[in-house]
């Protein structure tokens, strides 16, 4: 079987089988970006590695609350990491502060560790070029209010307590952020239509 | 909950940033709305694609091997002693289970679960701190040695250099000695330099010994006493070097080497394999 041409879902599979050459596929595709979420999320080194660990080790045990008409692999792996994170950042008692904007996105040129890794910087590449962009294109307000709630896990109303806005304008900047970088994104995808890239989300991601 | 008013809330309960009143409302609305449900999944795969955003960073390669040990088959642990019911048990757990505390099943559940992650995570801790301690060992025996290997060389090297030096430069005397037995392919030679104080014995078709003995050299004095010119061992190739310090050279009036019990004697005990010429 050939594990590098492999589409995630199909490897996926593979792990209900105990398969572990699967797993190890798995984790390099995804094992570095999960890492990065969870490191932004938790801001600690050995905090990050505990959710990478954890989280895999759930997909390793429990493949099949992956549930394919539910969409990408990558997608629920990302919601999944994000919210195990967040579980974490909340049991440490939010002591760490979260800090709109600490990471340099004031562009979409390389960041971290993807400067001399250029493995690294090739995973989903084009995915991640777009995202940046269309977060950097938001009005900060909203950028920040979607950072808030996606990064520091703050719900609209803590968000609007900790901005000393009101509940109504952190709700309407949430929603209209939202719905720019959805429209962002789907411009992006027409281009890539037929490229077989964006759905299998496989071929960059296996260089890794 | 309306499809209008979950709609306006997708993107918020997508993003986790909902109240748990309101998100137990979007989720009953979800549940039984499938245009909604398709929405939804949009603005779901719009937040999780936010991760992309971070800044990329490598996890460590240790990362990588602990989630491989994680995975790999190991043997079953067979310290777990098998669960086993008593009738007593089981009646006491019929109680608990007649009192609809079926919560408790859910703790223990739990509780084994959390046991099982507990094991599994010292042992890929212990496997690794094994391995780092055995890694640890032998890095520090190797180094060691050769430090150890080092000196002895630096200080054979030295002993080198003064021989030589003896030999080409200073040398005012040489002894020539030769087997005692008859037709014995043992030869040598003994240079020495008062400059350098210093003697230089080279032998050469020596036999082993056992570990137990030891060649020695002697030098007879001009009153004819035997005093030690120090102990050595042949090479695997039956030479042999000795330095002798003082030299010795101009008051000699014989020399010889014998066979002495590991560590020499005194006076000489053994058999004499090699005597000088003069």
């Amino acid at each position: 079987m050939n594990y590098t041409d492999c589409p995630d879902e199909e490897l996926v599979a593979q792990l209900s089988r105990q398969d572990t050459d699967a797993f190890e596929a798995l984790y390099g595709r995804y094992g570095n970006l999960v890492y990065s979420l969870s490191l932004r999320i938790l801001g600690d080194v050995q905090a990050a590695e505990d959710v990478v660990q954890d989280v895999f080790l759930r997909v390793w045990r429990k493949p099949d609350h992956y549930d394919t008409a539910r969409g990408r692999f990558l997608t629920w792996l990302l919601s999944v990491a994000r919210n195990r994170a967040i579980d974490e950042r909340r049991s440490r008692g939010r002591r760490q502060r979260f800090e709109v904007g600490s990471s340099p996105l004031e562009g979409d040129g390389p960041q971290g560790d993807e400067a001399d890794d250029p493995a690294l910087a090739a995973l989903l590449a084009d995915e991640r070029s777009a995202i940046r962009r269309a977060l950097v294109g938001l009005p900060p307000e909203q950028r920040s209010a979607i950072e808030l709630a996606y990064y520091g896990g703050l719900t609209q109303q803590e968000i609007a307590r900790a901005l000393g806005e009101p509940l109504g304008t952190v709700k309407t900047r949430i929603r209209l952020g939202m719905q720019k970088m959805r429209g962002a994104l789907t411009e992006m995808r027409p281009r890539r239509e037929g490229e077989d890239e964006l759905r299998g989300s496989s071929g960059t991601a296996g260089r890794l | 909950m309306n499809c209008e008013e979950a709609q306006e809330l997708l993107d918020a309960y997508s993003l986790g940033a909902l109240e748990k009143p309101e998100t137990r409302r979007v989720e009953k609305h979800l549940s039984s709305c499938s245009d909604c449900r398709l929405l939804h999944q949009q603005a779901a795969e719009t937040a999780a694609l936010l991760a992309l955003a971070a800044p990329l960073r490598r996890a460590s390669p240790a990362l990588r091997l602990r989630l491989r040990q994680s995975v790999l088959p190991r043997p079953a642990l067979s310290w777990l002693p098998a669960p086993r019911l008593s009738w007593a048990t089981a009646a006491a757990m019929l109680v608990v289970v007649s009192l609809g505390a079926l919560t408790w099943g859910g703790f223990l559940q739990t509780q084994v679960n959390d046991l099982k992650t507990d094991s599994d995570r010292f042992a890929v801790l212990y496997g690794e701190l094994e391995r780092r301690g055995e890694t640890v060992d032998v890095l520090q025996k190797a180094l060691t040695d050769a430090a150890f290997r080092q000196e002895n060389l630096q200080s054979l090297i030295q002993e080198q250099d003064q021989a030589m030096r003896v030999v080409a430069l200073d040398s005012e005397g040489r002894e020539d000695l030769v087997g005692t037995v008859a037709a014995s392919p043992v030869r040598g030679s003994y240079f020495w330099s008062a400059e350098a104080n210093l003697g230089v014995l080279f032998v050469v078709n020596l036999s082993q010994l056992s570990e137990d003995r030891t060649y020695q050299l002697w030098v007879l004095k001009q009153d004819g006493t035997p005093v030690s010119g120090g102990i050595f061992r042949p090479q695997a190739d039956g030479s042999a070097r000795l330095l002798v310090q003082g030299a010795l050279g101009g008051a000699l009036t014989g020399m010889a080497i014998t066979v002495e019990p590991a560590g020499g004697s005194e006076t000489p005990t053994g058999e004499i394999v090699l005597q000088g010429l003069r």
